[in-house]
């Protein structure tokens, strides 16, 4: 079923210039083409009152697909978004003629890290009564940090799919799982890492190795 | 993991076994053996402690190239515990492994906890203006020692009894048939094995005779001494001198008949003898740190702690934190930590006083409700702020890339998830913790999801087969 309202629902409480943030605007910009009405929302940073999770199941009421795009800490969703989660896992309704779609991006090169967040926004899914149709893959996203993703072929095309399968431009029936590629080779991406967060810390005249708290 | 292994290392090529889970114990094999000789490296298993056997250079599959010396073989030893990311072991050397054994604990302090010398030679066996000296030469020359042995075995088959007696008049200083007729079927086969059918000398014993123990005086570990008065191969005179040189040592006079120790009356009370040393003093001065994530399963929390000071009795710090009462921002990914100043979180919060207690911790336990198998936001936001752990840098490891810890030392981590369904989502409980502890580098560690509701004797079991799964418990 093509989607007609979407809740595109931002899992950074960072502000306005992150990674998660391009991801959506592309997706938003996107998706106006086709004539869907876009809700956006963000997760806020501390989740303090039901206020927030309201309006999201207000939202829901009215839409019939939920996009959950978010960075990736520690191999699993971040603290805020797992709270706001949770808050609504409580209140929970039954969705199931909503569709759940989720984007999850790393800074690492290789995708494996992001498989578990992947699992658990699915068995989020299942909890809620929503019908999961699968998740967008995107490692290497670190040094997008706000900038257009415009020019960036390997996760412009990624997000694309995304959209198609959210419009059912291609018919699937199973769960699908869109895998990104890195900008560059692991090892590569070692070696520029290194250097360039070296390069930092030299800047700021410290090193990247020093001993924080004493041990 | 109970197999024989080659691992290249940066100083050449080694043999090893590896068995159990646990402290490691490296044991340093004798003379004509290999990893596949018996040290009663079972004993250990069964009190949970990992067994780890290298194979010394010239002897079956480590070439003599990988270290002729003791200094060289103590390198390679070292280079084998590198790559196996082994920090700490508990060393023993047996017969013509303790030149290399003291080496190792001489020149690797740090790493070796205690030492265990078992019948083992510290003096120069034999003076090289000695007609011993090139009878080993000649005997054992890899080129015929193949041939002794084979005639040694056609020996016993044709006559076990009077073969077994022969040789052992080399290896006690009683009536050797005597020492025959004590032992029961099962030490006269162990003794078969270890004397005659299953050695091989190899390369490497005409070296072993070449190794020199130098300086044993410089080491600093724990050592335990076990040797026989009735040994007629390794003479008591090397016992007493290494007690003497080495300051913090404990001679043990074994009452065994022979140089074998774990043969034989009085073998029971030498395997007690080496367990009591290698537990004495662990779980001591200890540091746990509970980092309580459930607020409303006080049960399981009390009951947890109150587990901890039965199993740790000499623990010197129980550090409990409830993550509800403490105020804990979440990380706002700002990078300053790793740039700006590593190591130290820009946010002011109970955070601060939060990483160095885990940092100083030597067990961290981690207590959570479970949310769709994963972390609760509770613990996530704790989580989430230990990025100051971390480097910025990356490095590969187990063919992935990773951000290079901080430390050196890390904690031994427990993971406890506390659900209504133990079965539910523990696939992705498990991937990740375990992912999580691979991104920290932590080496030992254990997770388990704990049913609600629980009786006290259930939780116990979980709680110790967890602990278990971490190698924690002796």
């Amino acid at each position: 079923m093509k989607s007609n309202s979407i809740l595109l629902l931002s899992g950074s409480h960072r502000g306005k210039k992150t990674t998660t943030n391009s991801i959506l605007d592309y997706m938003e910009k996107k998706l106006s083409i086709y004539n869907i009405t876009i809700f956006r929302e963000q997760v806020p940073v501390v989740i303090s009152n039901l206020q927030f999770v309201s309006r999201i199941n207000e939202i829901l009421q009215k839409c019939d697909t939920i996009v959950l795009c978010f960075p990736l800490y520690f191999d699993t969703l971040p603290y805020p978004l797992i709270s706001a989660l949770e808050l609504l896992s409580n209140q929970s309704k039954n969705y199931n003629k909503i569709k759940m779609f989720s984007i999850v991006h790393c800074g690492l090169p290789k995708y494996v890290h992001c498989n578990n967040a992947v699992a658990v926004c699915k068995k989020f899914s299942e909890n809620m009564g929503f019908n999961y149709s699968g998740s967008a893959i995107i490692p290497d996203t670190g040094a997008i940090d706000g900038s257009s993703i415009e020019k960036i072929k390997r996760i412009r095309s990624i997000l694309n799919n995304s959209i198609d399968i959210l419009n059912c431009y291609r018919i699937i029936d199973q769960e699908i799982k869109l895998i990104g590629k890195p900008s560059m080779h692991p090892f590569l991406f070692r070696i520029f890492g290194n250097i360039i967060m070296k390069h930092f810390a030299k800047k700021n005249k410290v090193n990247v190795f020093q001993k924080g708290y004493y041990n | 993991m109970n197999e024989i292994k080659i691992c290249e290392t940066e100083k050449g090529r080694i043999e090893y076994l590896q068995a159990g889970r646990g402290p490691t114990v490296m044991i340093v094999h004798g003379g004509h053996d290999s990893c596949r000789g018996n040290y009663m490296q079972q004993n250990l298993i069964e009190n949970n402690f990992s067994v780890l056997i290298p194979t010394r250079p010239g002897y079956r599959g480590t070439p003599i190239t990988s270290g002729k010396t003791a200094e060289s073989t103590a390198n390679l030893f070292a280079a084998l515990l590198k790559r196996l990311e082994i920090k700490k072991v508990i060393l023993i050397g047996n017969s013509a492994g303790g030149p290399v054994a003291l080496e190792f604990a001489k020149r690797y302090p740090e790493i070796v906890e205690k030492l265990i010398l078992e019948s083992a030679v510290v003096k120069p066996w034999f003076h090289r203006l000695t007609y011993q000296y090139y009878g080993v030469k000649v005997i054992f020359n890899p080129k015929r020692q193949r041939k002794f042995w084979q005639n040694l075995t056609n020996k016993f088959n044709e006559n076990p009894k009077k073969t077994l007696v022969d040789t052992m008049k080399l290896f006690t200083r009683l009536n050797p048939e005597a020492v025959i007729d004590r032992m029961n079927a099962e030490e006269i086969e162990l003794l078969k094995k270890t004397m005659i059918t299953g050695n091989d000398s190899g390369e490497g014993f005409v070296h072993d005779v070449e190794h020199r123990a130098k300086k044993i005086n410089d080491i600093v570990c724990p050592t335990l001494i076990i040797h026989s008065k009735n040994d007629a191969s390794v003479p008591f005179s090397h016992a007493e001198y290494t007690h003497k040189m080495i300051k913090n040592s404990v001679l043990f006079e074994a009452p065994t008949d022979s140089h074998f120790l774990y043969i034989g009356p009085g073998s029971q009370e030498v395997l007690e003898k080496r367990m009591a040393f290698i537990k004495a003093g662990r779980n001591t001065r200890m540091k746990i740190l509970l980092v309580n994530a459930a607020s409303s399963s006080q049960t399981e929390i009390d009951a947890l702690q109150e587990w901890i000071y039965s199993s740790f009795p000499g623990i010197q710090k129980l550090i409990r934190i409830n993550l509800n009462m403490n105020k804990i921002l979440p990380c706002n990914a700002c990078m300053s930590c790793q740039i700006k100043n590593p190591g130290i979180c820009v946010i002011k919060d109970d955070m601060q006083k939060l990483l160095p207690t885990y940092i100083n911790s030597d067990i961290v336990v981690f207590i959570t409700p479970l949310f769709c198998g994963g972390y609760s936001s509770e613990l996530k936001k704790f989580i989430d702020r230990m990025c100051p752990v971390l480097t910025a840098c990356f490095e590969k490891r187990n063919g992935e890339t990773w951000h290079i810890p901080r430390y050196e030392k890390r904690p031994v981590m427990i993971g406890i998830g506390l659900n209504e369904d133990p079965g539910y989502s523990e696939a992705i409980f498990n991937q990740l913790f375990s992912r999580n502890m691979r991104q920290l580098n932590i080496r030992k560690h254990s997770c388990q999801i704990i049913a609600k509701g629980m009786n006290l004797d259930e939780l116990k079991t979980s709680f110790h087969q967890t602990f278990n799964d971490a190698g924690l418990l002796i």
